[in-house]
């Protein structure tokens, strides 16, 4: 028989729709007769619409970038290299030094 | 899933945007400028969720349009912008958090309900919330109280809440994000939304009436 620790620990599987169907039979079934586990059960679905709903209503502000971040993202996309991934750059710095780096210790 | 979160679907790409994406492979930078400004707020957001620093985040936003930038010819025509530019936001965010040094944690396990031996719960009976999600969310200060609760999970489940229930992600999404298996996100979550029920109760407890 499905315990209130069982019951517990499917409770994400349920709200997902991850359980097979007699997994929810059993569960809904013990949620009918375990009024402790169905006040749980209704609370963490509260908690979860809750945690869904809390980032969604704009802040002031939300949605506006700011013009110093856009002007700073421009300048460095224009700067020299940055279409370059940065270990290109550094191997392709290598290669270059590597014939000036063998001219002076000749 | 995310597609359908950013309202994005492949055969709907919009003329414009399939414009637009040809400007940025030409290396416009009028185009660039215009994917910063009409994506960088939305970016911001996401980034301040996950990373809860001003400067972080827009560090983030500036790696995710340069990363943007660089590899645009990587981008696959049929695909959305703003799902693309999502998902590279969320990875830099990731990146920095995961390279932030670990501050002391509160244990979750506080938070988590108890259970005798024979299985019942130790908390018998639990009590009910004042009311719906809807009538808790019509106060002014529910939003605030869910924000402070899921501020104050451990990281890796706080990751985990906002990759799958915030940002809408699949199971396996999440798991790529995150490098971790699908196992892993499942039990996470499910750790991380019993903990974040344990931490809103005291607020919205149903007090006994007299």
């Amino acid at each position: 028989m499905l315990t209130c620790r069982g019951l517990v620990a499917r409770l994400t599987d349920l709200s997902c729709g991850d359980l097979t169907l007699s997994e929810e039979r059993e569960s809904k079934r013990h949620l009918a007769r375990c009024e402790s586990c169905a006040s749980y059960w209704r609370t963490y679905r509260t908690t979860v619409a809750l945690e869904r709903q809390a980032y969604r209503e704009p802040d002031a502000g939300w949605g506006e970038m700011p013009a110093e971040l856009a002007r700073r993202i421009l300048a460095a996309a224009r700067s020299p290299g940055s279409s370059l991934p940065r270990h290109l750059v550094h191997l392709l710095s290598g290669i270059a030094a590597g014939p000036l780096l063998a001219f002076y210790l000749r | 899933m995310l597609e359908a979160r950013m309202g994005a679907q492949g055969h709907d790409e919009p003329a414009s945007e399939r414009d637009l994406v040809l400007r940025l492979k030409s290396g416009d930078e009028e185009a660039f400028e215009r994917l910063v400004r009409e994506h960088g707020g939305r970016l911001l957001a996401v980034a301040r969720r996950f990373l809860r620093d001003e400067e972080e985040a827009r560090d983030a936003v500036q790696e995710c349009f340069l990363s943007a930038y660089r590899s645009i010819n990587n981008f696959e025509q049929g695909s959305r912008l703003s799902t693309w530019l999502h998902r590279i936001v969320i990875n830099a965010s990731l990146m920095r958090l995961r390279s932030r040094q670990r501050k002391p944690e509160e244990p979750i396990e506080d938070f988590l309900p108890r259970f005798h031996a024979d299985g019942h719960q130790v908390n018998h009976p639990t009590p009910d919330w004042e009311g719906s999600a809807e009538s808790l969310l019509a106060r002014s200060q529910t939003r605030a109280i869910v924000r402070a609760a899921i501020d104050r999970l451990p990281e890796s489940y706080r990751a985990v809440l906002l990759l799958r229930d915030i940002e809408e992600m699949s199971t396996e999404e999440a798991a790529q994000s995150l490098g971790v298996t699908k196992n892993a996100v499942k039990i996470r979550l499910h750790r991380a939304r019993q903990a974040l029920r344990g931490l809103l109760e005291p607020q919205f407890r149903r007090t006994a009436e007299c």
